[in-house]
């Protein structure tokens, strides 16, 4: 007797994703720093911060503090980051 | 429905879904058009119909994978409508799927049914608990597990990077017994009808036992749960989300005898389960040397009263309760069990 096969797996959505344009320098642009709740997430981030205002005047637009490492940026601060900041990094830590 | 292929027996079949890695370690029942169409039926779905979506992993889970993964964990179809409220609860934001699944915290999928469903589809709220030996609770538990590694991606060494994890990651299911509280189900809490059913999903950590024999009046006892609450090693104690603690029959007849409500209990827990921020120090587990002031000032395992959700449950019989921690960034969810039965 024939039996089926059944394939219980979902394929995650492609998603297309846009990058941003780089910057070609670093002088003088503005930097949002987001950082996952995870102990030194911060701390690490700051310090790359101080390293790039030393060596090229980057200036702190902001922190945004995600609600735990698990959740993805709101929508909210996303827009902020975009209006405030020419650069972001986000960091992770533990 | 993948290829059609000719067993030997059974086990050749069952032989065929380990293959494809689609187990969770145990055998799994093997689908049929029937036995998945059942099943859709007893939730009155489509198989195309959408139950919810993960949007951090951009996963839209459809009914029939749904109804696929309860027939391969050995569900009945009665167990559908319980499934899938289960389905809608990990979706929703606060649960945060995508954290309490791929964690290295290794955290279980617990689901606490409330309302007439629990007993129409015989799920055991009493003795063995958190055991074997029930199906609906086994095969439910197991149903969200398989949905999870299936049809989430959330396999081992993959999207599930647990460092130890627990055996409750199987399975996990199991009922308030709201014929044997003198207090109001949980779902009413929640602001649901007293003849509705629900399921509420929790990332659950840790599960301790709290023993204790000796105790005539509350307070006793309870400052035993309350230090099961606050153990140094526990996430909850830093994340402070939420936990639950399930009062078996000796215990809850203590509390009502001394004519305590739950709202008496929850608060005396959240009170007592607490550490100074000194302690927390002291064993890093918050960062920082201890300053002037840290010894008086606590730090306590919830941020209020209502995040300690108190339920009956468990044998009648023996002095025991238990405690379940919360993985740290998730809260629990709440969905209503919808069915035409």
């Amino acid at each position: 007797m024939d039996f089926a096969l059944f394939d219980p797996t979902i394929p995650a959505q492609p998603e297309s994703i846009h990058y941003a344009p780089r910057p070609k320098r670093l002088n003088n642009l503005k930097l949002a720093l987001i950082e996952n709740t995870k102990y030194n997430s911060k701390t690490i981030l700051l310090k790359l911060f101080k390293e790039l205002e030393d060596r090229y005047q980057v200036q702190l637009a902001g922190v945004i503090r995600k609600q735990s490492a698990g959740h993805p940026v709101t929508a909210a601060d996303l827009e902020t980051c975009a209006k405030t900041a020419d650069i972001a990094i986000a960091g992770i830590g533990d | 429905m993948q290829n059609n292929f000719t067993p030997q027996d059974a086990a050749d079949l069952i032989e065929a879904y380990y293959q494809r890695g689609f187990t969770d370690g145990f055998p799994v029942v093997p689908p049929s058009q029937d036995s998945v169409s059942a099943m859709l039926a007893a939730a009155s779905l489509q198989q195309d119909q959408v139950i919810g979506e993960i949007v951090t992993r951009n996963v839209v889970i459809t009914a029939d994978k749904v109804a696929l993964n309860a027939v391969m964990a050995g569900c009945l179809p009665e167990y559908m409508p319980v499934v899938v409220s289960a389905v809608r609860g990990i979706c929703h934001p606060d649960f945060n799927y995508h954290g309490m699944a791929t964690s290295t915290g290794g955290a279980a999928l617990t689901i606490l049914v409330n309302g007439p469903m629990a007993d129409r589809i015989g799920l055991n709220s009493g003795e063995n608990l958190f055991g074997p030996g029930f199906r609906a609770n086994m095969t439910i538990g197991r149903a969200l597990r398989l949905l999870m590694m299936n049809s989430l991606n959330t396999r081992p060494g993959g999207l599930d990077r647990s460092t130890i994890g627990t055996p409750a990651k199987i399975s996990f299911c199991f009922a308030e017994n709201e014929q044997r509280s003198p207090w109001e189900p949980f779902h009413v809490e929640r602001g649901f009808h007293p003849g509705e059913s629900t399921t509420t999903v929790f990332a659950c950590q840790d599960i301790i036992q709290v023993y204790n024999q000796l105790a005539q009046t509350p307070e006793p006892f309870l400052e035993g749960v309350a230090d099961a609450m606050a153990n140094m090693g526990s996430m909850n104690i830093v994340s402070q989300q939420n936990l639950i603690v399930v009062l078996a029959g000796e215990h809850l007849r203590l509390m009502t005898k001394a004519g305590w409500k739950k709202q008496q209990v929850k608060h005396y827990l959240f009170d007592h389960a607490r550490r100074s921020v000194a302690e927390l120090k002291k064993v890093k587990r918050i960062p920082g040397e201890v300053q002037a002031g840290d010894e008086t000032t606590y730090r306590h395992v919830v941020n209020q009263p209502d995040d300690i959700v108190v339920v009956s449950g468990g044998g009648d019989v023996g002095t025991f309760s238990a405690c379940l921690l919360s993985w740290g960034g998730s809260r629990s969810a709440t969905a209503m069990v919808t069915t035409r039965i």
